[in-house]
């Protein structure tokens, strides 16, 4: 509709720099989107699995007479229980595991007052499964929390592929695990179950990070806690309440 | 008149834009959980997609946003028009992709990340309305001020 004369020069030079700026975002665009998507190629350090395995010494420690059955850790008859929702993948998962959670374990569940229990998430990747999978089948030999400590000790990088047979193997041979028992479990339809339960339950609570926490007296009802993962003052002043 | 106001709105959007990819990067490097009604800030954040090549989505949506301010503040002409529209358009493209992500893979939503995806939506139409609007006429050396 254009009445004004245009100099044709500088509208066709811009045309030409119209559809260069239209080539140049979709090719830029199509590159995000390509190297975003890049799963399995990724180049991220995977621990080898001959390498040494880490952590045995502390595990056992923090372990160590305390009664297991299945995914929960103390006492079955302890006054509170909190229920951990962790992706094995998953970083801040490991920082709660090794930096705050032995201290809750030494000073609530050795002594009688908490019973832990974990559940499974796996939203990072394909890992996260094949590792909740080998956490419920060492939970089948009552190890579940020696193969989950020792895990997060040799936690790799995320979606790099690490969680392998042979990565599952060392774990389980640190843990203590019959491992051919566990191997052949862990592939079985039953040992996805309590990973779907997880599931099921995170939802009910609003669980929507990893790790989040409920806890409440034994047996329910529980409530979602929230607490600064690193500051373990914050839980125990939680538990505290509780146990009152 | 009217490509004065479009260019504040963009110069409004891009602040904008940096103020929610900054929350995010430092939620992000903090460790924490974004402060989220939906629900599903972290399980999208801590996702397949949330990083690339290990640089999280957050800091290239901060650059992303800072170099679509800058490109408005610093360049001048034609050169403003084009690259600030190009930079709107790949982060239009690049968010509208992650928001497929979130809705049909995830299946999580965040609301944070909606929002930049509505304020690079935005940006893109009022960066490229700004240059198609100018579209024809020749360029103007009068704009060195």
């Amino acid at each position: 509709m254009s009445t004004a004369y245009t100099p044709p020069n500088p509208s066709k030079r811009r045309n030409v720099m119209i559809a260069a700026l239209v080539a140049v975002v979709v090719v830029v665009a199509a590159v995000l989107i390509l190297v975003s998507s890049g799963d399995s190629t990724s180049e991220n350090a995977a621990p080898a699995a001959n390498a040494p395995l880490r952590g045995l010494q502390e595990t056992n420690a923090m372990l160590k007479g305390i009664p297991q059955d299945g995914n929960a850790l103390g006492e079955k008859n302890a006054p509170i229980t909190m229920i951990e929702y962790a992706d094995y993948q998953c970083p801040f998962c490991r920082d709660y595991a090794l930096n705050t959670m032995p201290v809750l374990i030494n000073d609530y569940v050795r002594t009688g007052k908490l019973r832990m229990e974990f559940e499974p998430l796996t939203f990072i990747g394909p890992d996260s499964e094949t590792a909740a999978r080998a956490g419920v089948a060492a939970g089948q030999q009552n190890l579940e929390w020696n193969f989950t400590h020792l895990f997060f000790f040799n936690q790799g990088e995320e979606r790099s592929g690490y969680v392998t047979d042979a990565f599952i193997d060392k774990l389980y041979a640190g843990a203590g695990v019959d491992a051919a028992k566990a191997n052949a479990y862990r592939k079985t339809p039953a040992a996805a179950v309590p990973i779907a339960e997880a599931s099921a339950n995170a939802q009910k609570y609003g669980v929507a990070s990893t790790p989040s926490f409920v806890v409440g007296p034994t047996g329910g009802p529980y409530t979602k806690l929230e607490v600064e993962i690193s500051n373990a003052d914050a839980f125990k002043a939680a538990f505290d309440a509780l146990l009152k | 008149m009217l490509d004065r106001r479009l260019y504040r709105t963009a110069l409004v959007l891009a602040v904008v834009g940096i103020a929610i990819a900054a929350y995010l990067t430092y939620v992000h490097y903090a460790g924490i959980e974004p402060a989220c009604s939906t629900g599903g800030c972290e399980v999208v954040q801590t996702s397949e997609w949330a990083d690339v090549y290990g640089l999280p989505v957050a800091l290239l949506g901060l650059f992303g946003y800072l170099s679509i301010l800058a490109s408005l503040l610093a360049l001048r002409g034609d050169a403003q028009l084009f690259v600030s529209a190009a930079l709107c358009l790949i982060g239009f493209l690049y968010s509208a992709y992650l928001t497929y992500q979130e809705l049909f893979t995830i299946k999580a939503i965040c609301q944070w990340c909606v929002a930049s995806a509505v304020v690079l939506t935005l940006l893109a139409i009022v960066t490229l309305w700004r240059l198609l609007a100018s579209g024809g006429k020749p360029t103007e050396p009068a704009d060195v001020g």
